[in-house]
This record gives structure tokens, C-alpha cells and sequence, in this order.
């Protein structure tokens, strides 16, 4: 196990590079003379830090040497310095990584439980009314902009009702502590993680009813049935677990478009985290705020994806782990 | 074919869904030549109510909803149709050479694809528009960039399997030629999952349009429906409707397509089958 | 006291299993209403009774209904009693069957790997069965699974307990398969095609042990197949069922040897015998070599860095003319080499040299000019032809490649394709409109218009019914002799190989064995792996 694990972590070497070269080029790209780029276009530092960053990153030198000295930053974690918010950027990435995550996460776990359960609720009751609902529902969810959702419901939970906060990650003037504290997180948590978890559990339901139905077709289902078990024990001692597998690959080919999802998610709700930071980033056109971004969370996504490989490794014998 | 247009059809839902993409992509054809009111012009006070003197009312400017949303119509469905083609187009031609070729060139060609897939979608988008200036070319550009790896995955996940069946080896027995065997054998046989992998990109597409223009990526001189909705946001205690209307526009466009997705895949599998 | 005995008495005589005009219901889009009907038969304990017949029988069909199995919700039980032990299954209701399956009436299936779960140890999917009917403790089941794991003859049970099916071969996957169903001593075993996916030599010792298992237990044994080899290794009774209906039954030996039904005569017929079919008018010249393969190799990579050699130093030689039959167990090399003579992947090392030309000295576009002298059939009548095209496009897309011009393609098309054995209407058809056997002949006809000097047919009878594999073999013969044709006939059915082979060659772990003239290989073979290859075929008779 611990040695898939380095394997995997030393495969995902090579794309984290090239992540950084991509965001560079990508700063190449941008209009204008890259070191005042980083600096922030609007004047965020002074002619004299643009000239420091000139020389750091070699702007006079060939272009590869370029791309060299700028992974060397990179890998040594010197991200730059952002003007605007007077921070180093990768302090300020590390301040706003935990409540990024625990929204993520949160989603993540949500919108798989959810579609998981919905699609077993469909697939049992198969062209039933309960199927329909849940098809016109995750139908629905599969079509509604994320940011809209996040809208309307604060217009209705929080406009309308007044029952749940409209923004933020807590209430900071109640100098909450404790469980006081987790639970007034919990609350502000509720409407984000519903907004971004709609779309991801139309996804999964959709995905684990398809599941269900093909693996319900195969023969070894035959073969339970024969030994004479119930149909509970057909259905979750052989069934769900073959049909949890296509989700468990999905879940990894998603985790990056929900992150890219939190972003708007974060702005929408002025949830405190990596997302609303890139909000922020986007208005000041502090590109290299930006990219540091794209780089942190892209390593996230190689992490999250390393975990679900072993995940599913663990439920599936015929994946090996060495 | 004639059969597969008649399972199609015989879909009640999938009928009304066509019909109802019709009338949207006529609105925004010929909408801007009938109506009568420009989006971005001053016509009336702010916030005039909905079904007054203006058919869905104004906005904090005093501008003419309703043209907004013809208009907006036409911005995300060009957008969208633009950048889902040329997704499908690179997607599947990396997904056709990787599963066809296969060896060292199919797995750098899948190496690459999967690297695009770890970037955050939505971010990667956001940067590169950020980067080439927003405007409606680079958000085409950006949505483009970020939708063509999982045609590519599909693609070539299907040329993989096709390469192994009896009949491309019969073909090449009998001495055809690579174009031959990849656009008269192989290709037709895949072309039902990636029309449906189109209608769904399509519908991806637009979400992602509007997404962009919600955040403000836009140049502001084109409407959409993504901006009329981030302009609207400031005023959503009191004056909902301006965010409710262009997002239920958005709603059931998408839906739309999706539902036709799914048909066109019920229609289409059929025939995959003897 | 006497009562209970002669009580007991009684229920020894009657039958185990008693099945009374039995129908089974077809979904309404289905080719016919039922796919059973009027089924009557009774299986006594300590008994065989072999189901034969070809697909679309009703034979696996009938094999589910007695477990009340039926592909839900469209295929139905619509009419019959199906007594077991005196008791109407069909009467009686889900939760009394479930005591019954896997308990009482076990079944066995044809593909142990897809009918395994694959993520479940082989330990788990045996012990649900003793959970699932009895209390037995921990220990006391694991106790009776490595008993009954020894009984099927599997080695290491602990091993073969920890594993997933994937890890096992096919034969120690139906060899746990029978654990499993056995496990509770049923008193009835249902097999369908248990031994149709196994290689020959597997599949005589797994008749063998099901043999041994059920005298030792007296069990039931009702055994669905379509093989008529198999029931004569193995049934005391027989019932031959076509198109839903017993068209004859009777003890084994009289249905074998003597057959009243004509369905029945004309299937056992069109079973390809043991003995090499003497060969008229073969001249003792020996004919001009066309193909000449020497030292050919092939490696492939395994994941994991291991290298297996597929294809290992094989020569050979095939004259104008000549059959050569390629035969082999899966994983033998016999379609790697297929694959190779056709030039479909490269070798490592050796030359194929056809009527004097180096194949593997071409480029690109000269191989290709030169394709139309080496011609394929393939096994999967329907994977073999491309769905969209209609026939006319599949036979001409040869000819329309080397530029013939478009009446002359039309005319060869019409000719070939009754030269196959079709009408010329079927050129403006599509594949899905024939049933497997025309395809075969539509792959053939696509194939011959070529005008190939070889012809290499890949296990090309191996997925048909035994009446359409003998219609098959005979034209392949036919054309053979009228074109002159030399044929390269790969197959793992030693059957197929002595009705239309001139010289045999065996293969093993991609090595050749042991090659000669079909006679000698057949009559007297030399190598020890050859003689139990053929030792395993089933019911080989007197006369084979």
C-alpha cells in the first residue's frame, strides 16, 4: 500500500511540472511584459520590484532558461508576491485552503451518498413513479447553472425565510467557540454545499442507476439467486458493489470540475476560500494570483485522484496494488 | 436512418424539447432584427415591473429586459456552439489517433488528455480568458479548452474497442487503407455516442458561458444571459426577477438539449445492436 | 413403525424431479410464443438426464424454470407443474424456493468466470451458501469448505479460498463452481453447459469429477448441453429438444446408437467424426509448396514487465491445394500465429513466404497490393461484418479497393455470393437480417471474390450450431476443391480438424508439438500431449 502509493506519487511528478509550465506559459501569453504581469498590471508594485523580478526570472535570457527559473521558483514554493493583498502568494493560498477544502470535501461526499442513495432508490423501483421523480429531478439538476441554484436559494432560504445565513463562513462577531463555533459553521456550510452538491449528485444518481440496471443483467447475479439468498442480500452483498466501481472513476474525473465549481460557488457565497480569493485575484487582474491558484489546486486534484485510485484499488481484487 | 428519426420522435418529451430549441435558436437568428429595443440602450426608468410596458420589465439601468435576453440568446448559443465544435473536432481527432494507433503516440496523446483533465475546469477557463482578455472569442476559446478531454476519453475508449472487432481486421485483410478503415468502418460505428457526447457538450457549453459572464468575464458590450445575472445579483432582495428570468432561460435551454441527448442516444443505440 | 418404512419405500420410487406440461412464455416481440412447451419429463435419483439440442432450444430455459429463475419481468412460466420430491415448485412462492436454491436444488453454469462475482473471494461466494441455509459456526464452515474444495480435487483449498476468481484458471473456477453448488449435498443438480467454455482436456476431468461427485452422493443430475460427445460420457437418459419441444427421449445408449426422430438422426449426423474422412482422388505427387513459414516468432509484453513467448519457433509448409488444420487448447498460440501468417501484427523474428514472395520484406503499400492472395474468416459471424454496410458494399469493398471497375464488381458479387450458398437479393440487405450461418457464408463470399490462393479461417465454425457448422465445413470443402484453394483451418475441435484437414499441426504454449498428415496424427499420435488431448475428446465411439 504505502509503496503504491509513492509509486503514484512519483508518476504524478511529471504533471505537476508540467502544470507549472503550463501557468507560465500561460503568463507568457498575457499581454504585456511578463514581470509586470506578475507584478500586478495596474501599477500593484513598485519599478523597482518589476526590475528585481526582471533579473530573478532571467526576462532577458532565452525563454527556456526562463521556464527553468521560474519552475525552480515554483518547486521552492516562491509563488510571488501579491501587491494587492500584501501577502506573499502562497501563504495567502495556505490561509484560504481549509475552508476551500471543507466546502469541497463536504460536496464531495455529499453528492456521492446522495447519488448513490437515489440511484439504489431508482434502480429498485425501476419505471415506478419513484423512478420518475428522481429522473425529472436529477434531469433538473443536471441542467441548472450552479451559481443560479446558489442564488435562488438564498433568495429562498435566506431572503424569503430567514432561516440560513446568505454569506460567509461564520459569524464572526459572535466570537463563537468550540462546538458553538462548528455548529454556526455547519450552518453557513448548508446552502453552499447544497448548490455545488446538485449538480455532482445528478451526475452520480444518473450514473448508479445506469450501474445498477446492467450489473442487476449479470450472471453472476444469476448464481446469488440460485444459492437461494434474498433479494437485500443479491442487491447489496453482490450488485452495489460491482456497480460502485464506474462511480468511484467517475468521482475521480470529477473532482477537478468541482474544484473549478467552488470557485464560483466561494464568490457567489462569499465563502472565504481559494475560490473567492480568484474572484478577487480576477478584479484586480492579479494574474500571478491567479495562477499560483491553478497550480495549488491542480496538485489538490492529483491528490484527491490519488486517493481514489487507492480507494479503488481496496474494492476492486482485480486492480493491483503493486 | 428514417427509423431512427421515428424512435425519436415517438418521445413525446423529446419532441416538445426540439420544438422548444427551435423556437430559442429562431429567437436568436431573427429576434435582434424584430425587436424593436436595443439591450444596452437607457428605454425606460429602473426596475420597471415585468408585463408592464416592457414584456419582462427593466433593469437597474432602466434597459429593456426582454432584448436582453434575445440577444443573450444569441451570444450563449453562439458561444456554445462554436466551442463545442471545435471540442468535438480536437477531441475526437486525439481520441480517434490515440485508440487507432495505440503504442507510444496513443499514450502520450492519453497522457495529455488526462494531465488537462487534473486542472480545475472552471479555473483553467477563468485563467485563460483572464490571460487573452475577456471577450466572446476567448471565452469560446477557454470553454473549448476545457471541453475536449472527455470527448477525447469517450473517442478513443470506442476506437479501442472497434480496432478489436472481426470486421476492421477483415478490412485490413482485404488491403484497405488507414483513412479507409478509420472513416468508412470505424467512425460510423461510433458516431451514435459521439453525437450524444455533442448535445451534452453542447449543454456544457452553455453552463460554462454563463458561468464565465456571471463573473464578469465578458467585455460588457455583448449581453448574455450569465451577465444579466451577475448584474442583477446586487438586487436580488428586492428585485428578483431579474435574476430568476435570464437563469430559467438558461434552465430550460440546457434541459432542452439534454433531453434530446438522451433521445437521440435511446434512438440511436438500436441500430448498434443485431 | 411399518407405515414410516413403507412411506418411505414409496418415496424412494418416486421420481425426484417429475415435470409436467411445462410452457414457457416468450415476450410478445420475441420470433415465437413459447420457448417451451409440452414439456413432460421425470429424473429419478442417482440419475443423468442430458437436455440436448441447439440454441433456442429452451434447454437452458427449462433448466431455470425448475429453480423459478426466469429472466424477469418479460420471460414467464405459463403453464405445468414441476414436481420436486412431490412438492409444485411452481405453486410455491418465493420464500419457500429460496429454501430450496442452492439448498436442495443446486445449479452450475456454463461461464464460471462471468457467473462468479469478481470482487468476491471465493471463500465468501462459498460461504453465503452455508450462511444463507444453515447455523453452522465460523469454524464449521470453513471446516466443510476445504472438505468439499478437496473433493473437487482443487489443491491448496486455503489458497483457493483467499482468492478472486480472476486469479484462478477455468478450470479450478468451475471446479470451485461445483464446490459451491455441492457444499449442501443437493439432491438435485442442475448443470447448463457447465463444461462448454473449458478446453477438451478440462473439460474430462470436470465430467469426470461430476460424475464421481453425484454417484458417491445420488444426487439428481439434470445436464443441459449441445454436445453430443458429452452425453455419450455421461447421461443414462437423453431428451433432444428442438424449437421448445422434446422431439425424442429414451435411455442414452438407445438414443445414440439408434435415433427414430429425423431431427435427431440429421443432428447426430452433422456431428464431424473422430476418424479422418478418406481423401479420394489424392495423388501421391506432392504438391508444389505455396506457403513456407520458417522459424516464426512472436512476444508479447506482460503487464508487469514479463515477456510470454506466443508464438515460438514455428515453421511450416502447405502445398497448392492443402488443408492444414492448426489445433490447439486456449492459449496454445493458434490465433497469434492466425494473426501473424496474416500479417496483421509483426514478428519478432522468422520469414512467411507466399507463392515466392518474402510477406515480411513488403512496405506498407505493397503488402497491401499484395493482400488479395491471403484471405481470412473469422469466428464471430457477428462481429465479422461491418453493421452499416449493406452485403453488396461488404463483398465488393475488395474489388472496389483495387479499382475494378463497377460492373465487373456487381457481376462477381452476384456470382460469388450464390457460389456461397445465397440469393442475390442479399447483396442489397444487412447483416442483421441473416442469421449466423449466412453471415458465416457472406464472410466467405467476401473473402473468395478476392480470388486468394490461401485461405486462412480463424475457428471460422466454432460459434455455430452443430446442423449450420456441418453446411459450413461442407462448403468450405466444396469450394476448395473447385478453386483449387489452399486453407489454413484453425481450430480448438479436433472433430472440425479431422472432417476437412489434410495435414494437422498441434500447438502448445505457442510451440508446435507435433505436425504430419491427418492419418497418422489421429491414427497413432507420438507425443504424449497429443495423445491426451485426444484421449479427453468426449464421446468418442466405437467407430471414431
Amino acid at each position: 500500500m504505502i509503496r503504491f502509493i509513492t509509486r503514484r506519487l512519483a508518476q504524478a511528478l511529471p504533471t505537476v511540472l508540467l502544470i507549472f509550465a503550463l501557468s507560465f506559459f500561460l503568463l507568457k501569453l498575457a499581454p504585456g511584459d511578463m514581470a509586470a504581469v506578475m507584478a500586478g498590471e495596474s501599477g500593484g508594485g513598485s519599478a523597482e520590484y518589476v526590475q528585481n523580478l526582471r533579473e530573478q526570472y532571467g526576462l532577458e535570457r532565452p525563454m527556456i532558461l526562463q521556464l527553468f527559473s521560474y519552475l525552480k521558483n515554483v518547486a521552492t514554493l516562491n509563488l510571488g508576491y501579491s501587491y494587492r493583498q500584501n501577502m506573499p502568494v502562497f501563504d495567502l493560498i495556505m490561509s484560504r485552503l481549509g475552508p476551500t477544502a471543507l466546502l469541497m470535501l463536504t460536496s464531495f461526499a455529499v453528492s456521492i451518498l446522495a447519488g448513490v442513495a437515489l440511484g439504489i432508490a431508482a434502480a429498485r423501483n425501476v419505471n415506478r413513479p419513484v423512478d420518475r421523480v428522481i429522473s425529472v429531478i436529477s434531469t433538473l439538476g443536471y441542467a441548472t447553472p450552479l451559481f443560479w441554484v446558489g442564488l435562488m436559494l438564498i433568495l429562498l432560504f435566506s431572503i424569503t425565510f430567514r432561516q440560513l445565513p446568505t454569506s460567509g463562513m461564520e459569524n464572526v462577531a459572535a466570537f463563537n467557540e468550540g462546538f458553538a463555533r462548528v455548529k454556526d459553521i455547519a450552518w453557513h456550510l448548508v446552502l453552499p454545499v447544497v448548490s455545488l452538491s446538485l449538480f455532482y449528485t445528478a451526475v452520480y444518481t444518473r450514473l448508479m442507476r445506469a450501474s445498477l440496471l446492467e450489473q442487476s443483467k449479470m450472471n453472476y447475479v444469476v448464481t446469488a439467486e440460485a444459492k437461494g439468498l434474498a433479494p437485500r442480500k443479491v442487491m447489496y452483498g453482490h450488485v452495489l458493489r460491482n456497480a460502485l466501481l464506474p462511480i468511484l472513476t467517475m468521482a475521480g474525473v470529477q473532482i477537478g470540475s468541482m474544484l473549478g465549481g467552488s470557485i464560483i460557488i466561494e464568490s457567489v457565497f462569499g465563502w472565504p476560500g481559494m475560490g473567492l480569493l480568484a474572484y478577487e485575484a480576477l478584479f484586480a487582474r492579479d494574474l500571478n494570483l491567479l495562477m499560483g491558484i491553478l497550480i495549488v489546486s491542480s496538485v489538490m486534484v492529483i491528490l484527491i485522484n490519488i486517493a481514489v485510485d487507492v480507494l479503488y484499488a481496496v474494492v476492486d481484487p482485480r486492480i493491483q496494488l503493486n | 436512418m428514417s427509423s431512427t428519426a421515428e424512435r425519436f420522435f415517438s418521445n413525446r418529451t423529446a419532441a416538445t424539447a426540439t420544438i422548444v430549441i427551435g423556437l430559442i435558436v429562431l429567437v436568436a437568428l431573427v429576434g435582434p432584427f424584430l425587436y424593436p429595443n436595443d439591450p444596452s440602450a437607457v428605454v425606460a426608468k429602473p426596475f420597471e415591473l415585468p408585463f408592464g410596458a416592457y414584456p419582462l420589465g427593466t433593469d437597474v439601468l432602466g434597459r429593456d429586459v426582454a432584448a436582453g435576453l434575445i440577444y443573450g440568446a444569441r451570444t450563449s448559443l453562439t458561444v456554445a456552439l462554436v466551442a463545442s465544435l471545435a471540442a468535438l473536432l480536437a477531441g475526437t481527432l486525439i481520441g480517434a489517433t490515440a485508440g487507432y494507433y495505440g503504442g507510444l503516440l496513443g499514450d502520450m496523446l492519453m497522457r495529455c488528455t488526462e494531465f488537462f483533465q487534473t486542472i480545475p475546469t472552471f479555473l483553467f477557463a477563468v485563467v485563460i480568458v483572464a490571460v487573452l482578455t475577456p471577450s466572446m472569442t476567448s471565452i469560446a476559446v477557454g470553454v473549448a479548452a476545457v471541453s475536449w478531454p472527455p470527448v477525447a476519453r469517450l473517442v478513443r475508449a470506442e476506437f479501442l474497442s472497434m480496432r478489436q472487432r472481426e470486421f476492421v481486421h477483415a478490412a485490413e485483410c482485404l488491403g484497405a487503407p488507414d483513412h479507409q478503415i478509420l472513416f468508412q468502418h470505424i467512425l460510423p460505428n461510433c458516431l451514435a455516442p459521439i453525437i450524444v457526447m455533442g448535445s451534452l457538450t453542447v449543454a456544457q457549453a452553455i453552463l460554462l458561458e454563463s458561468a464565465l459572464s456571471f463573473l464578469g468575464l465578458s467585455d460588457g458590450s455583448t449581453f448574455s444571459w450569465g451577465y444579466m445575472i451577475g448584474a442583477g445579483r446586487t438586487f436580488l432582495r428586492s428585485e428578483w426577477w431579474l435574476c430568476a428570468i435570464p437563469g430559467m432561460a438558461i434552465l430550460v435551454t440546457v434541459l432542452c438539449i439534454n433531453i434530446i441527448g438522451e433521445a437521440l442516444n435511446d434512438a440511436l443505440n438500436p441500430l448498434l445492436k443485431d | 413403525m411399518l407405515s414410516t418404512l413403507s412411506l418411505r419405500i414409496d418415496r424412494m420410487e418416486e421420481p425426484l424431479l417429475d415435470v409436467q406440461n411445462l410452457a414457457i412464455t416468450l415476450p410478445s416481440d420475441a420470433d415465437r410464443r413459447h420457448a417451451v412447451s409440452d414439456l413432460n419429463f421425470t429424473l429419478r435419483r442417482g440419475e443423468t438426464l442430458c437436455v440436448i439440442g441447439e440454441s433456442g432450444s429452451g434447454k437452458s430455459l427449462t433448466g431455470r424454470a425448475i429453480l423459478q429463475l426466469l429472466p424477469k419481468p418479460h420471460v414467464r412460466l405459463s403453464q405445468g407443474r414441476i414436481l420436486f420430491e412431490g412438492t409444485d415448485l411452481v405453486q410455491l412462492g418465493e420464500a419457500g424456493m429460496r429454501k430450496i436454491r442452492g439448498n436442495s436444488i443446486s445449479m452450475i453454469f456454463q461461464e464460471p468466470m462471468t457467473a462468479l462475482n469478481p470482487v468476491l473471494s471465493i471463500g465468501r461466494q462459498i460461504d453465503e451458501v452455508l450462511i444463507a441455509h444453515t447455523s453452522l459456526s465460523r469454524t464449521e464452515r470453513g471446516r466443510r469448505m476445504r472438505e468439499i474444495l478437496a473433493e473437487t480435487n482443487l489443491v491448496d483449498p486455503d489458497r483457493i479460498l483467499r482468492s478472486y476468481p480472476h486469479q484462478l484458471s477455468g478450470g479450478q473456477r468451475q471446479r470451485a463452481m461445483i464446490a459451491m453448488a455441492l457444499i449442501l449435498e443437493p439432491k438435485l443438480i442442475i448443470a447448463d453447459e457447465p463444461t462448454t467454455a473449458l478446453d477438451v482436456t478440462t473439460q474430462a476431468q470436470i465430467l469426470r469429477l461430476m460424475k464421481q461427485i453425484q454417484e458417491r452422493h445420488r444426487a439428481g443430475l439434470l445436464f443441459i448441453t449441445h454436445d453430443f460427445g458429452v452425453v455419450a460420457e455421461i447421461a443414462d437418459r437423453v431428451i433432444v429438444m428442438e424449437r421448445g419441444r422434446a422431439v425424442e427421449s429414451g435411455p442414452a445408449k438407445e438414443v445414440l446408437h439408434a435415433p427414430s426422430h429425423p431431427y435427431t438422426k440429421s443432428l447426430m449426423a452433422a456431428v464431424p467424426s473422430l476418424t479422418p474422412r478418406i481423401r479420394d482422388g489424392q495423388t501421391a505427387l506432392e504438391p508444389t509448396t505455396l506457403l513456407a513459414v520458417d522459424s516464426l516468432s512472436k512476444a508479447y509484453l506482460l503487464p508487469g514487465g514479463r515477456s510470454i513467448k506466443a508464438v515460438d519457433n514455428v515453421s511450416l509448409r502447405l502445398g497448392v491445394g492443402e488443408t492444414l488444420g492448426i489445433v490447439g487448447e486456449s492459449g496454445s498460440g493458434k490465433s497469434s500465429l492466425a494473426r501473424l501468417l496474416l500479417r496483421l501484427s509483426e514478428p519478432d523474428e522468422g520469414s512467411i513466404r507466399l507463392d515466392d514472395v518474402d510477406l515480411l520484406a513488403l512496405n506498407r503499400s505493397q503488402l497491401r497490393d499484395k493482400r488479395h492472395l491471403f484471405q481470412v474468416v473469422f469466428q464471430d459471424p457477428y462481429g465479422s461484418l461491418n453493421p452499416r454496410w449493406n452485403v453488396g458494399r461488404i463483398i465488393g469493398e475488395g474489388l472496389r479497393l483495387r479499382k475494378e471497375p463497377e460492373r465487373k464488381v456487381q457481376e462477381k458479387s452476384e456470382a460469388i455470393i450464390e457460389l456461397v450458398g445465397l440469393d442475390r437479393r442479399a447483396l442489397s440487405r444487412f447483416p442483421h437480417e441473416f442469421s449466423g450461418g449466412q453471415r458465416q457464408r457472406i464472410a466467405i463470399a467476401r473473402a473468395l471474390i478476392m480470388d486468394p490462393k490461401l485461405l486462412i479461417a480463424d475457428e471460422a465454425v466454432s460459434a455455430l450450431d452443430v446442423s449450420i457448422q456441418a453446411q459450413i465445413l461442407k462448403l468450405l470443402d466444396n469450394i476448395k476443391r473447385r478453386l483449387n484453394l489452399s486453407m489454413i483451418f484453425i481450430t480448438h475441435d479436433l472433430r472440425v480438424a479431422a472432417n476437412i484437414c489434410d495435414t494437422v499441426m498441434v500447438m502448445q504454449s505457442g510451440r508446435v508439438v507435433e505436425a504430419g498428415p491427418v492419418e497418422i496424427i489421429f491414427r497413432a499420435p507420438q507425443q504424449e500431449y497429443t495423445q491426451n488431448l485426444f484421449a479427453a475428446v468426449p464421446g468418442r465411439l466405437e467407430t471414431d
